[in-house]
């Protein structure tokens, strides 16, 4: 698959900037790299956001992966420093899926690519 | 994993809209002669500006966009791909420069150069359909090749050279959209304007220098046609009906799109739903309808292609919100320039002007009113540039408007 390993740095990248959106100060990150698939785990901590805040970033992270739209759209990602629902659409394409979980101070985000 | 967007509603709705093409081309005239106006619409040059009305009739013009708008659904068929807001901006733009450019033969080979391409990368054409339909705007390569490159009307020979060139095109755009799209950060919808935009200047720069001339033109049909009207009207209102009914028969919910600043990839369908989705198109377009017959304009080829590309950019980053300040700054220009909204490529640029809608909703309603501006005075010199090859002007100049004004925004931007 053409430029996998860019495509996962933007997925990876994108997911940073929102963490830093969020106002993260700890964020850790566990790349795990196997034969067909890659898994992405971001845990950070933020400030002040609802549970409605965090459906609608899970509803772009979960559309599906669609590979005519990642195709068409992934060099957008991770090419400016703003982090927006259309970013997270994209990367939520490239994502065969994508699984939020967050208490009141905390967020994990863990992202699974089939290569 | 949330539930997928339903998309048996979107692949109905597209079905419904080439459906609509093709009866209103079977009613408005004589359906024999309707389909032998398919001759001219085949057979001419297809360079900007060629209204397909004013080469043929405007049923033969709605038979050749039906024609490529049910093409276009099948394309997504063989390829499965999923129905989306990317889907329904990419077959508005199908069916919608149909009427001044695009036909069912000189799309073809831009097609088999992207088919190539996938073949060369031992990929999916699938994953390239996107880049192969929007860059059909690189279309009017090949009918200008086919008809003129051996100087005695249409040969063997120049319908070979013709297809190469335009599978030639059709090669270089999944790689050169993709880097342009990397420079234009998704402010210009249009994005694939830009790249067969270079393209085009490729093309015509390599045409001078073996002797051969691209020849810019201005077929344009004046006036509006009240048949013309009622259809456009019916037609974009029932978007907002279907949507309506869609939406449990209420438009609750409807202002939740004007939240997103409509920068790609924007895809309505996926954030808020089909129903509002539909609504937002049927708003959009009817919009652009009433400014455009309150202003006087033509309703003609070209401009019912920029109202079928607001509609479908409708379900893709376009709302009422964001859309409206380029508008403006076209109207504002052309208070001060020496050009009025009544010229051809201006009434062109004030529908086309609301690619650069992400401008206003990411930075605000005075930088999209420059957006406008600049582009109203940009598009009206670019092209010479690409010899009227690239449809998409309007995209072309949308993109050079992105890469002087973004930097310069993003220079005032505090560091957040």
């Amino acid at each position: 698959m053409k430029h996998n390993k860019k495509k996962m740095l933007i997925i990876l990248e994108e997911l940073m900037k929102l963490f830093m959106k969020l106002g993260a100060t700890n964020i850790a990150v566990n790349f795990d790299m196997e034969e067909e698939q890659c898994t992405i785990r971001i845990k950070g901590n933020y400030e002040g956001k609802s549970a409605r805040y965090f459906q609608e970033i899970a509803k772009c992270l979960n559309c599906g992966r669609n590979e005519e739209v990642e195709e068409c759209y992934w060099s957008i990602s991770g090419s400016s420093e703003i982090n927006q629902d259309s970013e997270l659409y994209i990367v939520g394409s490239m994502l065969d899926q994508c699984t939020l979980n967050f208490s009141e101070t905390e967020l994990e985000i863990v992202g699974y690519r089939k290569l | 994993m949330l539930e997928k967007i339903k998309e048996a509603p979107i692949k109905s709705f597209l079905y419904y809209v080439s459906f609509c093409l093709l009866i209103f081309s079977l009613v408005t005239a004589n359906p024999i002669a309707t389909v032998k106006g398919l001759g001219p619409i085949l057979l001419s040059s297809s360079t900007l500006i060629t209204d397909y009305m004013g080469i043929s009739s405007m049923s033969s013009a709605f038979l050749n966009a039906a024609i490529v708008s049910f093409f276009t659904l099948f394309l997504f068929h063989i390829a499965k791909i999923q129905y989306n807001g990317t889907s329904i901006a990419s077959f508005f733009l199908m069916a919608g420069f149909s009427l001044f450019g695009k036909n069912f033969l000189n799309i073809i080979p831009v097609f088999l150069g992207v088919y190539v391409y996938a073949l060369v990368n031992k990929d999916s054409f699938r994953k390239y359909i996107y880049a192969a339909l929007f860059g059909t705007s690189i279309a009017p390569i090949v009918s200008e090749v086919i008809i003129h490159f051996s100087g005695r009307g249409i040969t063997l020979q120049s319908i070979i050279v013709g297809t190469i060139i335009g599978g030639v095109c059709g090669f270089l755009l999944p790689a050169l959209s993709v880097e342009c799209l990397r420079v234009l950060q998704g402010f210009n919808l249009y994005n694939i304007g830009f790249a067969t935009g270079l393209i085009g200047i490729f093309f015509t720069a390599a045409f001078k220098s073996f002797g051969f001339g691209t020849e810019i033109r201005m077929i344009w049909t004046t006036g509006r046609s009240p048949i013309l009207c009622v259809f456009l009207y019916a037609l974009f209102l029932s978007f907002i009906l279907f949507g309506y009914l869609l939406n449990d028969k209420s438009f609750q919910n409807y202002p939740i799109i004007f939240r997103h600043s409509g920068r790609a990839v924007a895809d309505f369908t996926v954030m808020d739903g089909f129903p509002l989705t539909l609504i937002n198109m049927g708003v959009v377009s009817t919009f652009a309808l009433s400014y455009l017959i309150v202003l006087n304009g033509d309703v003609n080829g070209p401009t019912i292609g920029a109202l079928f590309t607001v509609a479908g950019f409708g379900a893709m980053g376009k709302h009422l919100k964001n859309m409206c300040a380029p508008m403006f700054g076209v109207f504002f220009m052309s208070m001060l320039a020496h050009w009025s909204l009544k010229d051809p490529s201006v009434q062109l640029a004030a529908l086309f002007c609301t690619g650069l809608a992400p401008i206003t909703g990411q930075y605000g309603f005075g930088w999209g009113i420059v957006a406008g501006a600049m582009h109203s005075l940009i598009v009206l010199s670019v092209t010479t540039f690409h010899g009227g090859l690239n449809l998409y002007n309007n995209g072309f100049a949308a993109g050079l408007v992105v890469m002087l004004l973004i930097p310069t925004i993003e220079s005032f931007m505090k560091d957040n």
